[in-house]
C-alpha cells in the first residue's frame, strides 16, 4: 500500500459535505445553549442566531432553584439504575437457556418470543393487564413493561452461541457444574463486551423515556425528568395543553428558561457520551453481523 | 445427542424424549433461569393478546372484562364509519412512506460518503457528532425544534431579514406537519443508522475491491460495482423491516410536535389510540375503540411483514424467514 495517498478533489468536496452536516447536526444544540445564557430582551427580539447576545445567567438560576427538577432527576437516575440492572439480568437469564443446544424446546421458545416482534396485543390491552397487576403510578412501572426485548433477546443469544463454545459448557457440566454455576462463573465473565452494550443501550432506553411515564405514572413526585421536560418546554401554550385535554394555567416560562431546562437535561448525556460511544460501536457490529 | 450430567440415570426406552420429567429435572437450572422471562412474554405480551376481545365489547372499567357487554363489531363500524379512520389511516401511511422515500436512504448515503473518507480521525469525528441526536430524548429533540421554529426562534429570525416575511407559526401549519416531522427524525437517527451500514461494508471482501482497482475502476465505479451490491442484502432486509412497519409511527415525537391545529395531518393511529382510548381527549375514555383500531393495526402490520417477506422471498435471495 502506498504511503503517501494523494487527495484529489473528491477527497475534498466529501469531507466538506461531511463537515457541512456535522454542522448542522450540532447547530441545534449550539443554538439553544446561546438562547440560554442570553440576555432574555434579545431573545424575544429574536436576535440570537449563533452567539449569545449578553452572558446571562439567570435562565439557569432559576431552573436549578425548582424543586421539581431534582426531583425528576433523582427519579430518573433511580429508573436508570435500577431498571438497567433488573432488565441486564432478566435479559442475560433468557438468553442464555436459548443459546445452549440442549435447552428442550428452545426453537419453540425462541418463535415463542420472535413472535412478539411481529404482533401485539395493543396499547389498551396491554396497559389493562399492567394496570390489573397494580403496577400502575408505581416505580416498577418504569421498570417491568417493556423488560425484555426480543430484539435484544436474539442479540445477547447470538453473541452467547458465538462467543461461549458448546465445548465449554460441557466440559464444565461434565466436571460436575451445574448450569448456575456455569453461567456465574464462566460464561458471566467471557461476556463483558455484550453486557457492557446490552447495559448501554437499555440504560439509555430507560433515562429517555417518556411515553412510557405518561400512560402509568399519575403522582407529579414519580415523573422522570422526561415529563418535566415536556411540561416545560413544549406545552408552553394553550394549544399544546389543548392536545392534552387540559387548560394551561401559567404562563409560559420565558424562552431562556426554557433553553435552561434543556441544556440542564441533556449535560448528562453529553458527559456520557464519549465512553458510551466506543462500546455503542463494537456493539452494533456484534449485533449487525448477524443480520 | 445430549450429554448426560452424572447425576442423571438415562431412561429406559419406554419413556418418550423430550417433555418427560426427567429432561425437565436434568435441565432444571436452565428451566429456572428461563421461566422469569418466560412469564414476562407471557404476561406482558401474549395476556394482552387475548384483550383483544375489549375490541369487540363496550369496556367499562367499572363492570370489568368479563361482565362488559358484548358489541361485536360495532366498535370497527363506528370507527371506519367516522372522519377520523381515514385521516389516522391515511397520515400514518404517509408520513411512513415519506420516511421510506427520504429518510431510509440518509444514512446509506452517510455510510457510503463516511467509507470514502482517507483519514480516520475525521471520520470518527464526523461518526461521533452525528451519532449524538440519537442518544437524546425524544422530549428534548422535540424542544430544540421548537425552540428552532418558534415565533421569536433562528429560523423566523432569518428568513424576516432575508425575505421579509412575517412570523410564521410553523407548528400550527398543518402543511409543514410532514416535512418538519421527517427531517427531525431524519436529524435524528441519520448518524446512528449509518452504524449497520458501515459494519456491513466493513464485511466487504477486500479482494474485490483490489480486483475492481487492477480492473482500472475509479473511486465512483468502486462504489457501484463493489460497495453498494455489498451492502445491497442489508439493505433490502432494512427495507423490509421497514414496510413491514408501515403503520407504526413512532408515537413519541408526533405526540409532542402535533396539536389540535395539525391533527388533519399529524394525527397518526398510534396517536389516536393513545388520546381516544387512554387518555381521553377530545372525548370520553373510550377504551374499546382503542382496542379496536389498536387491534386492526396489529393485524395489518401483520400482514403487512408476512407479504413483504414473501415478495423478498420471490424476488431476490435474501428474506427475514
Amino acid at each position: 500500500m502506498a504511503a503517501r495517498i494523494r487527495l484529489d478533489l473528491a477527497d475534498y468536496v466529501i469531507m466538506v459535505v461531511l463537515g457541512v452536516l456535522g454542522l448542522v447536526i450540532v447547530y441545534p444544540f449550539v443554538y439553544v445553549i446561546s438562547v440560554s445564557i442570553s440576555d432574555p430582551d434579545a431573545v424575544l427580539k429574536g436576535q440570537i442566531l449563533l452567539f449569545p447576545k449578553g452572558a446571562n445567567f439567570t435562565a439557569y438560576r432559576q431552573i436549578l432553584r425548582t424543586p421539581s427538577i431534582w426531583v425528576a432527576y433523582k427519579n430518573t437516575i433511580v429508573y436508570a439504575a435500577l431498571g438497567t440492572a433488573v432488565r441486564v439480568v432478566l435479559l442475560l437469564l433468557t438468553a442464555y437457556p436459548l443459546s445452549r443446544s440442549k435447552f428442550p424446546g428452545r426453537n419453540g421458545f425462541m418463535i415463542f418470543i420472535t413472535f412478539t416482534m411481529l404482533f401485539s396485543g395493543g396499547l389498551i390491552p396491554t396497559y389493562l393487564v399492567v394496570h390489573g397487576i397494580g403496577l400502575v403510578d408505581t416505580i416498577w412501572a418504569m421498570i417491568i413493561p417493556g423488560a425484555i426485548g426480543a430484539y435484544h433477546v436474539i442479540i445477547v443469544r447470538t453473541f452467547f452461541q458465538t462467543t461461549i463454545p458448546e465445548s465449554l459448557t460441557e466440559s464444565a457440566d461434565l466436571d460436575g457444574a451445574n448450569d448456575l454455576q456455569i453461567l456465574t462463573r464462566i460464561v458471566m465473565p467471557l461476556s463483558t463486551p455484550i453486557i457492557a452494550v446490552m447495559s448501554l443501550f437499555i440504560a439509555v432506553g430507560i433515562w429517555n423515556n417518556f411515553f412510557q411515564a405518561i400512560i402509568y405514572l399519575r403522582r407529579n413526585e414519580l415523573y422522570p425528568l422526561t415529563v418535566l421536560l415536556r411540561e416545560i418546554v413544549i406545552l408552553s401554550s394553550s394549544l399544546a395543553f389543548q392536545s392534552i385535554g387540559r387548560e394551561s394555567l401559567i404562563a409560559a416560562p420565558p424562552k431562556s428558561v426554557q433553553s435552561a431546562t434543556l441544556i440542564v437535561s441533556v449535560i448528562p448525556i453529553l458527559c456520557a457520551y464519549p465512553f458510551v460511544q466506543r462500546y455503542f460501536v463494537r456493539g452494533i457490529m456484534i449485533g449487525a453481523i448477524k443480520g | 445427542m445430549k450429554v448426560a450430567s452424572p447425576n442423571v440415570v438415562p431412561s429406559v426406552s419406554r419413556e418418550k424424549p423430550g417433555w418427560f420429567p426427567k429432561v425437565l429435572y436434568a435441565n432444571r437450572y436452565l428451566f429456572l433461569m428461563f421461566l422469569p422471562g418466560l412469564a414476562y412474554f407471557i404476561i406482558f405480551h401474549y395476556i394482552p393478546m387475548f384483550g383483544i376481545f375489549i375490541a369487540f365489547k363496550n369496556y367499562s372499567p367499572f363492570l370489568g372484562v368479563f361482565k362488559s357487554p358484548w358489541v361485536g363489531l360495532d366498535k370497527f363500524r363506528s370507527f371506519f364509519e367516522s372522519p377520523y379512520a381515514w385521516r389516522v389511516i391515511r397520515n400514518t401511511l404517509l408520513l411512513n412512506t415519506y420516511a421510506l422515500v427520504f429518510r431510509f436512504p440518509a444514512p446509506i448515503m452517510l455510510a457510503l460518503l463516511l467509507n470514502e473518507v482517507r483519514s480516520d480521525a475525521y471520520k470518527r469525528t464526523i461518526q461521533t457528532v452525528t451519532y449524538f441526536p440519537y442518544f437524546v430524548s425524544t422530549v428534548i429533540i422535540a424542544g430544540l425544534v421548537m425552540q428552532l421554529l418558534s415565533s421569536t426562534g433562528v429560523v423566523n429570525t432569518v428568513l424576516k431579514r432575508l425575505f421579509d416575511t412575517s412570523t410564521i407559526k410553523f407548528l400550527e401549519q398543518p402543511r409543514l406537519f410532514r416535512p418538519i416531522y421527517i427531517s427531525t427524525t431524519i436529524w435524528q437517527g441519520m448518524g446512528f443508522g449509518a452504524i449497520i451500514y458501515l459494519a456491513a461494508i466493513a464485511g466487504i471482501d477486500p479482494n474485490l475491491y483490489e480486483a475492481a482497482t487492477i480492473d482500472g475502476a475509479g473511486r465512483w465505479k468502486r462504489m457501484w460495482y463493489v460497495t453498494i451490491p455489498g451492502i445491497l442484502p442489508t439493505t433490502i432486509i432494512l427495507f423490509l423491516l421497514n414496510l413491514g412497519q408501515l403503520l407504526n409511527v413512532g408515537i413519541e415525537l408526533v405526540l409532542l410536535l402535533y396539536n389540535p391545529l395539525t391533527y388533519e395531518t399529524a394525527d397518526v393511529i398510534d396517536t389516536f389510540v393513545y388520546r381516544r382510548g387512554l387518555a381521553g381527549v377530545g372525548g370520553p375514555v373510550d377504551m374499546s375503540l382503542g382496542a379496536a383500531v389498536g387491534l386492526f393495526k396489529s393485524l395489518i402490520g401483520l400482514l403487512l411483514i408476512v407479504t413483504a417477506n414473501k415478495v423478498a422471498r420471490t424476488v431476490g435471495e435474501t428474506s427475514l424467514w
